[in-house]
């Protein structure tokens, strides 16, 4: 009887399915929304049919089946068929839909300048990582010290993170360092730049950039280590200091390697993030000037939206995401191998 | 050794309950005035933009071009721009449909 259930579930989908694949030729059905349908029932009947058939441990599955199904549907999949249509030439702006080209979009990836440009920006701005790092670690034990007003500190120092960063690349990136009115160009030249173009040149534009992605980062980095400084035993520094440890011993000897697994932890989060900075650069620069502030996801962006390069535009999303899985493999493995060192 | 550690432990009780304990117990790498200079610096960089994105919303263009920063003593403050999205105090009882629409995009209700 369950089973029975159970397999109509499957019966229902793979009819539906193939319905719909006929469904082209003889029912002339427009889209694809009966497979989703049919996947939801069998969704249900399959978690009904895992608690009637399995008892207690199908009910265990059924707090793991919702996620992992969800999980398919929505990640897994697409990441599949984005692969399939990485290997075809499909541009929007064309009559035609998508066809199959083989490799030359990945010959075509492989000899774009601009991709491997923006690849290489993508080093300066995991680099900027570590500056902010240190920016933030500065401001936790400034915050971890005995001061007055510290909720008001604690606050305004949040308050970047709270913005939306699109909201942020228009406040400073198109209107504080606007180059004839902003109060950034003002306090430049009344300091002795005479040309405060702050998205002109290539380096000058990759820092200003750095500087707006770091205004909204470095309190997300703060809180993170403010809690682990917090969390410090406070018998260990005192012990220290009876033993005539001087603040910047203490420092380097305690509370820097007490700290190791949140800091990893904090730069590997950021780095993550940071590999996706996309929104600053698009809404300030477009990745100007001649792609110097340009990131692999408003790459990405662009040959979508401006270019209507579906097929393309797909095969490098999909190509990053390869390095990016392998680059954080990297980093988590010589982490933990940095960190057994370290104890 | 068990001497100094037991004529550790009151003092450092002692301390506890003065202000300032953590930081002596801590690093005294900087004194008081550099860590307040230091906070103040960093809530300068963090307040600005929002204190001039919130100013410039009562600017009128020449206000903004003059680089005008504070409000009553470099400008006076205009509703110019909060009265085209009918929330100044004169238009916010009036009925407007660039605020409903302003207000449904920017709220979600859809």
């Amino acid at each position: 009887m369950v089973v029975l259930a159970a397999s109509l579930g499957f019966a229902a989908i793979f009819i539906l399915q193939v319905l719909d694949t006929l469904g082209v030729v003889t029912l002339g059905l427009t889209n694809w929304r009966p497979v989703l349908y049919g996947y939801l029932a069998w969704a249900v009947l399959f978690g009904a049919a895992q608690v009637m058939m399995r008892g207690e441990e199908g009910e265990k599955a059924l707090f793991v089946l919702p996620a992992v199904l969800f999980t398919i549907a929505m990640v897994i999949f697409p990441t599949l068929f984005g692969l399939a249509i990485a290997f075809t030439d499909w541009n929007l702006s064309s009559a035609e839909g998508p066809r199959f080209n083989g490799l030359a979009n990945l010959w075509q990836l492989m000899s774009d300048r601009y991709f491997w440009n923006a690849l290489l920006n993508m080093v300066f701005y995991v680099l900027a990582v570590l500056v902010q790092y240190t920016i933030a670690f500065g401001l936790a034990l400034l915050l971890n010290a005995e001061i007055r007003a510290r909720k008001f500190f604690r606050v305004a120092f949040l308050l970047p993170l709270m913005l939306s960063p699109v909201a942020v690349s228009w406040m400073i990136g198109k209107s504080l360092m606007e180059y004839q009115f902003g109060p950034a160009a003002a306090l430049a030249r009344h300091l002795g730049w005479t040309n405060p173009a702050f998205f002109a040149s290539p380096w000058m534009a990759r820092v200003s950039i750095m500087m707006m992605d770091a205004w909204v980062s470095i309190p997300f980095i703060m809180i993170l280590l403010l809690a682990g400084l917090q969390a410090l035993p406070q018998e260990i520094k005192e012990a220290a200091k009876v033993d005539g440890a001087t603040g910047w011993q203490s420092f380097c000897k305690i509370t820097f390697p007490l700290m190791l697994p949140v800091s990893i932890t904090a730069i590997v989060l950021r780095i993550i993030f940071e590999l996706k900075l996309a929104d600053i650069v698009i809404n300030v620069t477009a990745g100007g000037p001649g792609g110097a502030t340009d990131t692999v996801s408003s790459f990405i962006f662009r040959e979508y939206r401006d270019r209507s390069n579906v097929g393309y535009g797909t095969m490098l999303a999909e190509i990053y995401l390869v390095v990016i899985i392998v680059f954080i493999a990297l980093l988590l493995k010589i982490a933990s191998r940095w960190m057994q060192k370290a104890s | 050794m068990s001497i100094i550690v037991q004529a550790a432990r009151p003092a450092s009780g002692a301390l506890e309950t003065s202000p300032g304990h953590r930081l002596l117990a801590g690093h005294q790498l900087l004194s008081q005035g550099t860590i307040y200079a230091l906070l103040l610096f960093w809530a300068f960089v963090s307040l600005f933009p929002i204190y001039w994105t919130l100013t410039t919303s009562l600017k009128t263009a020449v206000n903004v071009t003059q680089g005008h920063l504070i409000p009553f003593v470099d400008f006076v403050p205009d509703w110019k721009g909060w009265r085209s999205l009918g929330l100044s105090p004169d238009t916010l009882f009036q009925t407007s449909t660039v605020r409903t629409e302003f207000l449904r995009r920017f709220l979600i209700f859809h």
